[in-house]
């Protein structure tokens, strides 16, 4: 279940709420639930994804619990390494099992088989989510949560389910049993979720339209060049949108919840360094990585450079990797290796000053073309196309500027954060709460219009 | 919880209860309907499982949202007012498109392999030869194959490479073939002269037009002795303006173009005609407008789910018998067709003394070979659009 669907956004969430606020004197009823419709939730993409849910939510608290109780530091890594082989396993199987016996089998010029197993939706995500949880309980920076319900609550809960981000325990361990819900809250969360809902709708999907049509002529070779740059540009904004979109939603419907999940993404595409992009970009995986990866390898705090080199590399080889089971992924996760290593080593941002911020453009920019390409050879030729001179006209171009120009220019000014300078400008003048309510009534209405009219609506996640 | 409900926390859940639960005493109905259908079809093909039933409750929910045309309407508006040529879908195939003149389209993207087609159409061929029946492949152009149409600027449809390359294939092949697009040009025949403006289809002019340009083709190439088909001023023209919304139009909304007109052609002349239906049990005997015109179709409850173009024959059946009782003595015409040949056969009929027609998309019960030895036609006439052609069940000439 997607929350762009009607059967979300007009059945699903207004039955949830209602049950929620039927519970509202039984909080534990509450949790119960929530964490059913989650499992409901997740149910109505694949019925049994459910199944495969519940051994990871089982396997998860039973590692838990197991550290927790033993007293010898060996038999509690013990059940660390089991809870890390069972989710890291789980997710080689249903993600990576396929990718890998087809290159063994071209690298070795053998006939290879392929499991017909469908990829659980939001697998990396919630794989994630519940390692870190293990993990903090074996660090003793969380307290163990002896509820199966309660930890199956965690792991499952609609919200960010499917897409993110991905949140710590102790984030929201206090909220599972002591959360408090107003109508001030449900306000602010139902805000950030029209917010959301607008920027996938109206913004995401429209850019979208652009992108897989560069990207699809690039497969027939048909692509021109204004056209490739026009592509990536709109990619750049798709997957921003797209995404972020995605984490506001999910931060809103939290919040109408009573949890406060963490921000995910701050204008990244304001970045001064690749390294401050991944500080404003997917928050919560950059920081899984940096605490889960990074920081046990030595960090930045190691005696040489050809170690903080190899930490680095092992961190961005991960991400690259976890992000799906294809070549272009992981050069792509190496392309910010290369350069986060050279900004730690020669302190190239500063060096470049203003300029960093569009050197970085650039080099985010480029990265998608790799992220978003079906193949290395389509990734090859898509740079080519971009970056050697070309005098093809290109009608598909005009075309395209002609119909989604203001959507172009809309989206990145937002995505540059000029408009929200002016709201916030707006808003210490105390405007009437009338007009930001208009806003959002009028983004509500639009998005709904698309949705019940049906159109293009791509899930890009499913890699994930 | 101590604070007050906000307003636009009222109006978010007021909105979302209004398109969901609260429209349930107006939609429950049609939505537990056609939730019904979708599970006993499941049902009865052996297909249901969970999965399918998830998606077809989301199919029930998503046709049936409160104030759903309205909506689309609003969107309609929304991209006529910004003057938008491209209508994004849910579905990438089903984009529609503004041309030039008017007209709502759907691309065509790429070739098409008619290969197998092809090579199923000679197989049906010498079937035939062996049973001494005529045969006649007809091409059904659809609106993209006729160069006038005036795409948005840089948007390419392969409908004329493609009809092209088949009329080429035809004449490498040695079968029989009729191309109307030559006659449609040589007659000074645009585009908005032969589709509606939100439909795929075909206006009833040209059903017209065809069915005499067939019945001339035939006696030419055969020598079988069909009736003249009387011209256009033989027919009084009954016109309904404004009420149709064609399958491109209702993904768009009536205000992007409007509606089309549509235009009957009811014969001045004798005409005593029977139709029947065996799938619906429907025999009717009349005269034209009586017997093969579903004039309940023009005036659905629901623009959006009503089908207009369904006055001819009241849409696709596996199988339909048209008798010309004052002919008595003509000769049997058995066509292949899909939707275009609807609003053609009606008149053709008028030639022949019997013309049966089978959808071999709907057809299930038995092979077309075993339908051609039961009616034991004088010829063969293949009406086909490309992309139905060149589909699995549209060539399914012989069963293996």
């Amino acid at each position: 279940m997607l929350f762009t669907h009607p059967t979300f956004l007009f059945y699903f969430l207004p039955i949830t709420l209602i049950g929620y606020a039927v519970l509202r004197k039984h909080r534990n009823a509450q949790n119960v639930w929530l964490f059913a419709v989650s499992l409901l939730f997740y149910a109505w993409g694949e019925p049994w994804f459910v199944l495969m849910m519940g051994l990871s939510i089982f396997a998860n608290w039973f590692t838990a619990r197991q550290i927790d109780a033993a007293e010898l530091e060996n038999k509690r890594k013990f059940w660390l390494i089991m809870a890390l082989i069972f989710n890291l396993g789980l997710l080689f199987i249903f993600k990576y099992l396929n990718f890998v016996v087809e290159t063994l089998g071209s690298l070795l010029s053998q006939p290879t088989w392929q499991t017909h197993l469908v990829l659980p939706i939001g697998i990396s995500f919630f794989t994630f989510q519940a390692l870190s949880y293990v993990i903090d309980v074996y660090r003793k920076t969380t307290s163990v949560q002896p509820s199966l319900m309660r930890v199956g609550l965690y792991i499952a809960l609609f919200p960010q389910l499917i897409a993110g981000p991905i949140v710590r325990y102790s984030t929201i361990a206090q909220e599972i049993e002591h959360r408090q819900e107003n109508w001030d809250a449900i306000d602010v969360g139902l805000r950030r979720f029209t917010v959301g809902l607008a920027k996938k709708i109206l913004l995401a999907n429209t850019f979208a339209i652009i992108a897989d049509a560069a990207f699809a002529m690039n497969s027939t070779n048909t692509l021109t060049q204004p056209m490739a740059w026009l592509g990536i540009v709109a990619y750049t904004l798709q997957i921003y949108f797209d995404f972020s979109g995605y984490s506001d939603m999910a931060i809103g419907l939290g919040r109408v919840f009573g949890f406060h999940f963490l921000e995910n993404f701050n204008l990244p595409y304001t970045a001064r360094s690749v390294t401050d992009f991944w500080r404003r970009w997917h928050i919560s995986l950059s920081t899984w990585f940096r605490d889960y990866v990074y920081f046990p390898l030595g960090g930045s705090r190691v005696t040489s450079r050809q170690r903080l080199v190899f930490n680095l590399l092992i961190v961005w080889f991960l991400t690259g990797v976890w992000h799906g089971a294809n070549w272009t992924f992981m050069l792509w996760g190496l392309w910010f290796f290369v350069w986060i290593t050279l900004e730690k080593l020669t302190g190239l941002q500063k060096q470049l000053g203003c300029l960093g911020h569009v050197t970085t453009l650039m080099i985010v920019m480029m990265g998608w073309v790799g992220f978003r390409a079906e193949s290395l050879t389509l990734m090859m030729r898509y740079f080519g196309t971009l970056l050697i001179p070309s005098t093809t006209t290109s009608p598909r171009f005009m075309m395209m500027i002609q119909e989604y120009a203001i959507f172009l220019i809309a989206g990145i000014l937002l995505a540059l954060g000029i408009p929200q300078l002016m709201w916030k400008k707006v808003k210490a003048n105390k405007p009437s709460p009338l007009l930001s309510g208009l806003v959002l009534e009028i983004l509500l209405f639009l998005a709904l219009v698309f949705i019940i009219k049906g159109s293009y609506n791509p899930f890009i996640y499913f890699n994930f | 919880m101590r604070s007050t409900p906000k307003p636009y926390t009222l109006f978010i859940l007021t909105v979302l209860l209004i398109l969901g639960l609260l429209g349930l005493p107006w939609t429950g109905y049609p939505m537990a309907k056609a939730l019904y259908q979708d599970v006993l079809s499941d049902v009865k093909t052996q297909q249901f499982t969970p999965k399918h039933l998830i998606e077809a409750i989301d199919s029930a929910i998503f046709n049936n949202i409160t104030f759903r045309n309205a909506f689309i309407d609003a969107s309609g508006m929304l991209y006529h007012w910004t003057q938008r040529r491209v209508v994004p879908d849910a579905n990438p195939n089903l984009t529609v498109y503004l041309t030039n003149s008017g007209q709502l389209a759907w691309l065509n993207d790429g070739p098409y392999r008619t290969g197998p087609a092809l090579d199923a159409l000679e197989a049906l061929e010498s079937a035939l030869n062996e049973r001494a029946i005529h045969l006649l492949y007809v091409n059904a152009p659809t609106k993209m194959a006729l160069d006038d149409l005036g795409l948005p600027y840089g948007i390419k449809d392969s409908s004329v490479i493609n009809l092209n390359a088949l009329a080429q294939q035809m004449i490498l092949r040695e079968l029989p073939y009729l191309d109307l697009r030559p006659a449609m040009i040589e007659d000074g025949l645009k585009v908005n002269d032969i589709f509606y403006r939100t439909d795929h289809h075909w206006h009833s002019e040209i059903g017209l037009w065809s069915a005499q340009l067939i019945q001339q083709t035939l006696r030419e190439r055969t020598g079988l002795p069909l009736d003249e088909i009387p011209d256009a001023s033989a027919f009084t023209v009954e016109s309904y303006p404004e009420i149709f919304l064609g399958s491109l139009g209702r993904r768009v909304g009536t205000p992007y173009v409007g509606k089309d007109d549509v235009r009957l052609l009811i014969p001045q002349f004798d005409t005593d005609l029977e139709l029947h239906i065996p799938s619906v049990n429907l025999v009717r005997r009349g005269r034209f407008e009586e017997s093969v015109l579903f004039k309940n179709h023009l005036f659905p409850d629901n623009l959006y789910t009503g089908n207009a173009y369904a006055v001819n024959l009241a849409s696709d059946h596996a199988f339909l018998r048209i008798t010309n009782h004052l002919n008595p003595n003509g000769i049997k015409l058995l066509v292949i067709k899909d939707s275009y040949a609807n609003v053609m056969m009606p008149f053709l009929s008028l030639s022949v003394e019997e013309l049966v027609a089978v959808d071999l998309r709907k057809l299930t019960d038995r092979s077309l070979l075993e339908v051609i030895d039961a009616e034991q036609p004088d010829a063969v006439i293949v009406f086909y659009s490309l992309g139905v052609f060149v589909s699995d069940a549209g060539h399914r000439f012989i069963d293996d």
